[in-house]
């Protein structure tokens, strides 16, 4: 098997509670990611025709007919319904009687067919979340498995924030504190020369942020999102609105920082990292403007009781991918 | 035993979470399920979907329930007319508090329901006789062993899922985002991972 064929094997799968995001090489030469939103609604088989009318998404199977994707959120909106996610605070949603096979096809479709048997895919999959005594991931590691199993893959789970890591870390050999801020959780690893030192989640990212803003406004999450998502600048908020957000983003900043504060704590004696190392701020909710300006703002506030020695604050070169390449990183490695 | 009967009134799909079901559109067969009306009154998701279901209660009376017996009259002399002077104060009734009112069903829709009824019972009987049976065969299912990796908190313990997970036939329009970028420096990083990792 020649070189340029090898490098065209292994794939990386993000399985975000907001968006899937899949990473893989292109011809040898360029790394191509495709994403998709994890959100669908339910509508009668019979609308299948105005769906095809108007190219709006969707997948048909035993009898049912499934909007995927940010069309599910609008056709919601229509409907004065809630669109439905398979996935909740990082994990499969236990209330969600749909979420498995919908995940599944989502998978299947942004991954495709495997280019050899059993190539390696690496998932993401968070930690378990220190504020959540419940909070395990077993049940959702092995759905995941099974699904990428089915599709003819060899499944390898790695820890989310630990892919930002990889894939943003080169220039300090792999040394890093990875913040992933996602939608249903934040993720942090703390890793030296490649290796995970430690690894948690707080359950609180975006959607925590959407709640509290909406509670605080008296609106509807579904318009904070948005809001958010439509341009919000956070170091310069334009009303109301903008201003709970603003306010909701620095508590979850405050609150993921004293806890690896707290958490590190409890690890300190066995954890020694010799050299100041970077710490990369990641993920869908760092994509507000002014979102790392304000991370280090209050870091600031924080940095004589830091734990650790840190070179600089920077943000991923691109945070919607950044765990994904990642993951593929890694995959090619072990293919 | 108080029943209920859960109509979808809408031309949309509608899930009621945490009674486990999934109504079809109206007019269609499945757009209607039966559930215990303590159970259905004391779910949050029937609770917020109001306005797009029809709910009605009823009883289900065994058809071998004891008949209660004929009342026999009492042998009592006559009492002799009591002097309407005072008309009796009506009793005051206890503070009941307010149930909600359901529609009762016509005659030949309960004839439709027992029926509905009926079948359920038969198949949760089915249900019962192959569960039975498993007990005492091995179960041939999907074993799925959890892979492990490098750190975190991880239980080693193994999950078994039944059946099969992708489903077959299934047709597939959606659009996805793309993106596509030089992997020059993804390259390096590679190279340079495998020696960070071999070390």
């Amino acid at each position: 098997m020649s070189k340029n064929e090898k490098e065209e094997f292994g794939a990386g799968l993000d399985v975000g509670t907001m968006n899937f995001v899949a990473a893989r090489r292109n011809n040898g030469k360029n790394v191509k990611t495709v994403r998709l939103r994890n959100a669908f609604l339910d509508l009668p088989p019979e609308q299948k025709r105005m769906l095809k009318l108007s190219k709006t998404s969707y997948i048909e199977y035993d009898g049912r007919l499934l909007v995927m994707g940010d069309e599910a959120i609008s056709t919601a909106n229509l409907f004065n319904k809630e669109a439905r996610r398979p996935m909740s605070s990082g994990i499969i949603s236990a209330g969600e009687i749909d979420a498995q096979g919908v995940m599944a096809v989502i998978v299947k479709h942004l991954l495709g067919e495997p280019r050899h048997t059993n190539e390696q895919c690496c998932f993401s999959v968070p930690a378990s979340a220190v504020d959540m005594p419940d909070s395990d991931t077993t049940y959702h590691k092995a759905v995941l498995s099974k699904i990428l199993t089915e599709l003819g893959y060899s499944p390898n789970p790695v820890n989310e924030a630990l892919a930002v890591v990889y894939s943003e870390c080169m220039s300090e050999n792999f040394s890093g504190l990875a913040l992933s801020y996602g939608s249903g959780m934040t993720n942090v690893c703390l890793a030296y020369n490649a290796m995970s030192a430690l690894e948690f989640s707080i359950a609180r990212g975006g959607d925590w942020v959407d709640k509290g803003a909406a509670r605080a406004t008296g609106t509807t999450s579904a318009k904070i999102c948005m809001i958010k998502e439509g341009g919000v600048n956070l170091s310069a908020p334009k009303n109301r609105e903008e201003e709970a957000v603003t306010l909701y983003v620095q508590s979850l900043i405050d609150y993921s920082i004293d806890s690896i504060i707290a958490h590190f704590a409890k690890v300190r004696r066995e954890i020694l990292i010799p050299k100041p190392i970077p710490i990369v701020v990641s993920g869908g909710t760092s994509l507000a403007e002014g979102f790392v300006e304000k991370f280090k703002e209050r870091f600031e506030l924080f940095r004589g009781k830091f734990p650790i020695d840190v070179s600089e604050v920077r943000p991923a070169k691109d945070p919607m991918t950044s765990v994904a390449s990642g993951l593929l990183l890694y995959a090619q490695m072990e293919d | 035993m108080m029943m209920c009967r859960i109509s979808n009134i809408t031309p949309m799909n509608i899930v009621i979470e945490d009674l486990g079901i999934r109504l079809q559109p109206v007019g269609g067969k499945g757009s209607h399920a039966l559930v215990r009306a303590d159970m259905a009154r004391r779910s949050i998701d029937l609770g917020r979907n109001t306005q797009w279901v029809k709910i009605e209660e009823f009883e289900i009376v065994s058809p071998n329930a004891p008949k209660a017996p004929h009342p026999v009259a009492a042998v009592v002399p006559a009492k002799p007319p009591v002097a309407a002077d005072v008309p009796a104060k009506p009793p005051v009734a206890a503070e009941v508090p307010q149930l909600p009112q359901f529609s009762q069903p016509q005659s030949s829709e309960l004839e439709e329901l027992k029926k509905s009824l009926d079948g359920m019972v038969a198949r949760q009987e089915e249900l019962f006789k192959l569960l039975q049976l498993a007990v005492q065969r091995p179960m041939v299912s999907a074993h799925v062993p959890v892979a492990h990796f490098d750190a975190g908190n991880f239980s080693s313990d193994e999950v078994i899922l039944p059946g099969k997970l992708v489903p077959e036939s299934v047709e597939v329009s959606v659009k996805v985002r793309e993106d596509e970028h030089s992997a020059d420096g993804f390259d390096d990083a590679l190279a340079a991972l495998k020696k960070a990792k071999n070390r």
